[in-house]
């Protein structure tokens, strides 16, 4: 069965087949916002013309969407007496500290649609109060009555003792709506996490299940005896039906692509720790993974936190089309406003005239007027030029002055970015080698490793559709998480934490065919010395102890080997085969050719240098070449400065380094 | 004077910010107590050699606008060399308030001191008469152990004897250990980063940048105030409490300067309620940032263009030895609140009503059944005040305090209580064409005896409306032993045995109309 990667974007859908030769087939087609799934089946018709089976894996912004939109199923929230206001109080604190009016992100429940249950457990797991028959069918009675498209049942200290979530999701079960409990959702500590969580989940469940569910169906009516896979946050996918179970798991769907395909790409290159730019028009999405010890950690969507766990994404506010202005000191801001993609940058002259980092760009020889989207798309240098004069008129500079400004301030941000999930995480970025994807990354990546002191820097192929690339490779997978919060179990005991979450996870995959032999486990700790926030999570094995006092003083920077230290969480994730697409091909040492020589501003350096330019789908595995250059493709521009070298590797990636 | 080949401003302000989150992720992930990790009641600042404030993770605008007097204060009294970490508390020697533990490094750069790191926390016990610390004293000395500036660690070696001074003036002294330890891990990281700024755009850029931040900022507020009508405005308030302290302020510009005094405001006070010069001054810091909307630098050139005048030994304006303890949380969100009354005052329908106007401060300690003691520390959310934009926000931290709160979850696994109750106040906020923000309740059980105190204002006055509307409803608290149910006076300790139990409901914010 053919397989196919379709990711659902913002502006684009890529769909991605690996074809009969080895090669990858890549189709672009404009999303289709009314209902996405109308891009998503064209571009399987184009990719499989003939009507065959095809196994489609797909990264969907369903439930990204419809928690940033808030157009959400009617959600009954159920939770423990005194309780029922437990959404709206949230955690208390505001968006900004500095806004003269208040603003808060917290589930939108009317309160009219919350039902309260006397029942309670004390922190130890011990009953407090019982919950009986007569209660359990009064809450289901008033659930009922308030016609509910989904439940979410969350009460106090479930991740210890979940007796009563169980009690009440049997007793809710007969109402045919979908019943999320805290307890199977997110089994962790913190009760308004959990429970935003699990009201996320039950919100999402009538919308997504109906739309992905459809989207199968259509799929096998145009394909008959086609399979639809759905990838998750955690980097891994699921058959649709088991997707649909727990859709909060697929709030960062798309964006798991890309960093599933960095991983894979890891992997086969050799790279043990990564960190990952990938730059869009309105922002950026960065992350630091480690290809021993993939991080899982909860989810933030918009404002709202969830403890779904996902590969760690963090997002900052700067992109290409981001807006530059002088701020009411005089200097010159980028962002956090951004042109989009209407009007979109001045130069692409559709009637934007702010500034943006694009025009920026351009006007610094960074990009080419006519070398854009492989010539498809011609940008104006004039409206670039104009729209920087007027930024730099109030300042007495240059607008070429300004545009070096522009660029120094979004580098700086997203540097920032890269400073904040690595070293503020007590990782040497050093140790990491950077990997750009997404269009306007390359233009920023190699001056960002060299600030960070990286030596490395890969542009993997199909950087613009990357995430599909992931999408093609990636294994079925669960994740638990599961908090325990006691002193250091011994091994034995810890054994029996994971047995219940293997046996699940197991079972979930031989469901979806997939025989045990085939089935890779893996076992993670999360733990803290005792009473600290800081959990720091490792693999489980020998020399626990001994590990999490080294950790602790590479990260923190001093041990407390004299505090007790608690395990926090149990996580465990069961995978199967992932299929890597990454083929090494045969290498021909030879220098790159240029087509066009340009001026051009590397960073930091006053100068613009002559620097050659090279098209890099005509560059072949072995081919290399010398900073001051620039390498254009199809959708994506990478920078390489003067000190640094570019060669394509046997994985027909474009890894740059720096000359020693 | 900056060089023509420094980098652009903004990319200094990244890059000085990116020290300061560094510093906030190391205190967060080692500290100890909720009130720290689960609460974040702490902040971490860079100052340049004057002690100016250049950068801050910005978490508690309490800390950050009061964070650069702290240095010029120990200047005075300490020269701090390489590898020197001072440590201070004192309200009137560089500190706001004795829980709040301030330590700051000093940055070298070839034997020349360039600038500071400053992290302060807010410990929840540093000793004194009650449990918590704000609580039970009518003078400074009362309030728990006061700390001038000291070393705490000198050429990279810790001072024994201020350590031990330390843990035995505080009731927790483990918990304390641990999240002072936190904060010096966060100045350590911090150096760290500062140093490779220093190799990476050399000392001259990067001593020009921290000025020139400064600088930046003073221009946007001068920026700022030149759209403000001129004429004077005065306004006046009242705190709670025997004798209703007033708080009197007129408002004017002049110059291009911000003129604000306070005089006729009332003498300090026995008790903890008095504020300092630092504490007043860091209420305007944080009313200016806001009026920019966030687009401010983070420097205390904000402060530049501001006249700040404050009669000597009032309750803005406290002098040694008065009590501070809750001036810092409870009198500072009078301020602002008298502040924006006065911007309300001066252009009409532009500026919300008030907020809750108080952090409703829950302080208890006691003994845990195993005999270890335990204390707790947090503030409790409120509503805001309903503005031109729109609804007041409801349980939501307003103005000098942006703290969470602790999960029940997480309070009721480490400390012998049970919370039965949380819940908005509905119809707590003021109406109008725009509503205010509701308050909170809280209920919650006590499993083991404790003393017990909550500090908060708004229990005898309401948060004022904007225009015609409705001001919030005030807030009031009650202890219930045995089912029978008594008002709490704020700020006074009481002893709760097994079993009693506390409700706290919090005020709502001022409505606003159009009038």
């Amino acid at each position: 069965m053919q397989r196919l990667g379709i990711d659902t974007g913002g502006t684009f859908t890529d769909a991605i087949a690996l074809q009969d030769d080895g090669e990858l087939r890549l189709v672009k087609l404009a999303t289709t916002r009314e209902d996405a799934s109308l891009a998503v089946l064209d571009a399987v018709q184009e990719l499989a013309p003939a009507g065959g089976a095809v196994e489609l894996v797909h990264g969907t912004t369903h439930a990204t969407n419809a928690l940033l939109t808030g157009e959400l199923g009617r959600v009954v929230f159920v939770t423990t007496e005194g309780f029922a206001d437990l959404l709206a109080v949230g955690r208390q604190d505001r968006d900004e500290v500095y806004a003269l009016e208040a603003s808060t992100s917290r589930p939108e429940q009317p309160a009219s649609r919350v039902v309260e249950v006397a029942e309670r457990f004390a922190a130890n797991g011990e009953v407090v109060q019982a919950l009986t028959a007569k209660e359990t069918k009064r809450v289901v009675a008033a659930v009922k009555k308030l016609r509910p498209q989904a439940v979410a049942v969350a009460t106090l200290f479930a991740f210890r003792n979940p007796k009563h979530e169980q009690q009440l999701g049997r007793a809710l079960a007969k109402l045919g709506v979908p019943i999320m409990l805290s307890h199977e959702v997110a089994p962790e500590v913190r009760e308004y996490e959990r429970a935003t969580t699990t009201w996320a989940d039950a919100a999402l469940a009538p919308v997504v299940r109906v739309a992905l569910m459809s989207l199968g169906e259509r799929l096998r009516d145009r394909h008959p005896g086609s399979q639809l896979r759905i990838m998750r946050s955690d980097g891994g996918t699921a058959e649709v039906v088991a997707a649909v179970e727990h859709p909060v798991q697929l709030a960062l769907s798309g964006p798991a692509g890309g960093l599933g395909a960095a991983l894979s790409l890891a992997q086969a290159r050799g790279d043990q720790q990564l960190m990952t730019l990938d730059m869009g028009g309105t922002s950026t999405d960065v992350a630091w993974l480690s290809t021993s010890l993939p991080e899982s950690r909860p989810l933030q969507v918009g404002r709202l936190g969830l403890l779904a766990r996902g590969l760690p994404i963090h997002t900052v506010g700067t992109g290409g089309g981001s807006l530059a202005h002088l701020d009411a000191g005089g200097a010159i801001a980028v962002g956090p406003e951004s042109a989009g993609a209407v009007p979109g940058p001045a130069c692409y002259d559709r009637g934007g005239v702010a500034a943006t980092v694009t025009d920026a760009h351009l006007l610094c020889g960074r990009l080419q007027a006519k070398a854009f989207l492989g010539g498809d798309f011609t940008l104006a240098p004039k409206a670039a030029c104009t729209a920087l004069e007027e930024l730099a008129a109030p300042l007495g500079i240059s607008a070429a002055a300004a545009a070096k400004q522009v660029l120094s301030i979004a580098t700086a941000d997203m540097e920032r970015a890269l400073r904040r999930v690595s070293l503020a995480e007590g990782r040497d970025p050093r140790q990491a080698v950077l990997y750009s994807f997404g269009g306007a990354g390359g233009l920023h990546a190699a001056w960002l490793a060299t600030n960070l002191e990286m030596q490395a820097v890969v542009v993997p192929p199909i950087a613009g559709a990357f995430s599909a690339v992931g999408l093609l490779e990636a294994p079925a997978r669960r994740s638990y998480a599961q908090s325990v919060l006691q002193n250091l179990p011994t091994a034995k005991m810890r054994a029996s934490l994971f047995a219940p979450l293997q046996e699940q996870g197991i079972a979930a995959l031989q469901a979806e065919g997939l025989s045990r032999r085939s089935i890779r486990i893996q076992r993670k700790v999360e733990l803290r010395g005792a009473g600290q926030a800081g959990v720091l999570v490792l693999p489980e094995g020998p020399k626990l102890l001994q590990r999490f006092h080294e950790e602790h003083e590479r990260r923190f920077g001093y041990r407390r080997e004299d505090a007790a230290v608690e395990l926090v969480a149990v996580n465990l994730t069961v995978d199967g085969p992932a299929t890597s697409q990454w083929q090494a091909k045969c290498v021909h040492c030879h220098k790159a050719k240029a087509f066009a020589r340009y001026r051009t501003w590397f960073g930091d350096a006053d100068q613009s240098l002559d620097s050659d330019w090279y098209q890099r789908e005509s560059m072949k595995p072995g081919a290399t070449l010398q900073g001051p250059a620039v390498v254009a493709e199809y959708s994506a521009t990478t920078l390489v400065p003067p000190g640094w070298s570019a060669r394509i590797d046997r994985w027909n990636c474009l890894v740059l380094e720096r000359c020693s | 004077m900056s060089s023509k080949r420094d980098p652009a401003l903004h990319v200094f302000r990244h890059l000085f910010a990116s020290v300061t989150d560094e510093m906030g992720a190391a205190v967060q992930h080692s500290a100890v107590s909720p009130n720290i990790k689960e609460r974040l009641d702490f902040s971490c600042a860079l100052l340049d050699a004057a002690g100016r404030l250049v950068a801050h993770a910005a978490f508690i605008p309490v800390h950050l606008g009061s964070a650069h007097s702290t240095v010029p204060a120990l200047l005075k009294e300490l020269d701090p060399g390489p590898g020197d970490v001072v440590i201070l508390n004192d309200p009137f020697r560089g500190g706001t308030h004795l829980n709040d533990v301030t330590v700051v490094a000093p940055l070298f750069q070839d034997g020349k001191r360039i600038g500071f790191l400053l992290n302060r926390a807010h410990h929840a016990d540093i000793g004194g008469a009650e449990p918590g610390s704000m609580s039970g004293a009518s003078d400074l000395f009362g309030e728990g152990l006061l700390i001038p500036p000291l070393l705490l660690r000198a050429a990279g070696e810790p001072v024994d004897a201020v350590w031990q001074m330390f843990a035995a003036n505080v009731r927790d002294p483990e918990a304390a250990f641990g999240d002072l330890q936190a904060q010096l891990a966060a100045l350590h990281r911090g150096e760290q980063r500062f140093q490779h700024l220093l190799q990476r755009y050399g000392p001259g850029s990067v001593v020009r940048a921290m000025s020139a931040l400064y600088d930046h900022g003073a221009a946007f507020t001068r920026d700022m105030l030149k759209g403000w009508p001129r004429r004077a405005v005065m306004v006046e308030d009242y705190l709670d409490g025997p004798g209703s302290p007033k708080i009197q302020l007129r408002l004017q510009i002049k110059a291009g300067r911000l003129v604000l005094d306070f005089a006729g405001s009332s003498a300090q006070i026995p008790g903890s309620w008095n504020t300092h010069r630092a504490v007043t001054t860091s209420a305007v810091f944080y009313l200016l940032q806001s009026i920019g909307g966030g687009h401010l630098p983070e420097t205390s050139g904000t402060l530049e263009a501001v006249d700040l005048r404050l009669p000597e030994g009032s309750i803005v304006g406290a002098t040694f030895p008065a009590g501070v303890a809750l001036g810092n949380v409870e009198t500072s969100q009078r301020v602002v609140d008298v502040l924006l009354a006065a911007m309300r005052e001066l252009m009409p329908c532009k500026f919300p009503a008030a907020s809750q106007g108080t952090m409703n401060n829950l302080l208890f300690g006691g003994t845990r059944a195993d005999g270890t003691p335990f204390v707790f520390y947090e503030t409790l959310a409120g509503g805001s005040g309903a503005g031109p934009n729109g609804a007041g926000a409801s349980v939501v931290q307003t103005h000098m305090t942006n703290t969470r709160n602790t999960p029940v979850e997480v309070l009721e696994d480490e400390l012998p209580v049970r919370v039965t109750r949380l819940a908005v106040r509905r119809g707590s906020g003021g109406k109008g064409q725009q509503i205010g923000g509701n308050g909170l309740i809280k209920e919650i059980e006590f499993l083991e005896p404790v003393r017990l105190t909550i500090a908060g204002t708004r229990r005898a006055s309401q948060p004022a409306a904007a225009g015609g509307a409705q001001p919030g409803r005030s807030g009031v608290d009650h202890l219930i032993v045995d089912g029978k149910s008594k008002r709490l006076t704020p700020g006074a300790a009481v002893d709760v045995p097994a079993g009693g139990k506390i409700k706290i409901a919090t005020p709502g914010g001022g409505g606003y109309s159009r009038d």
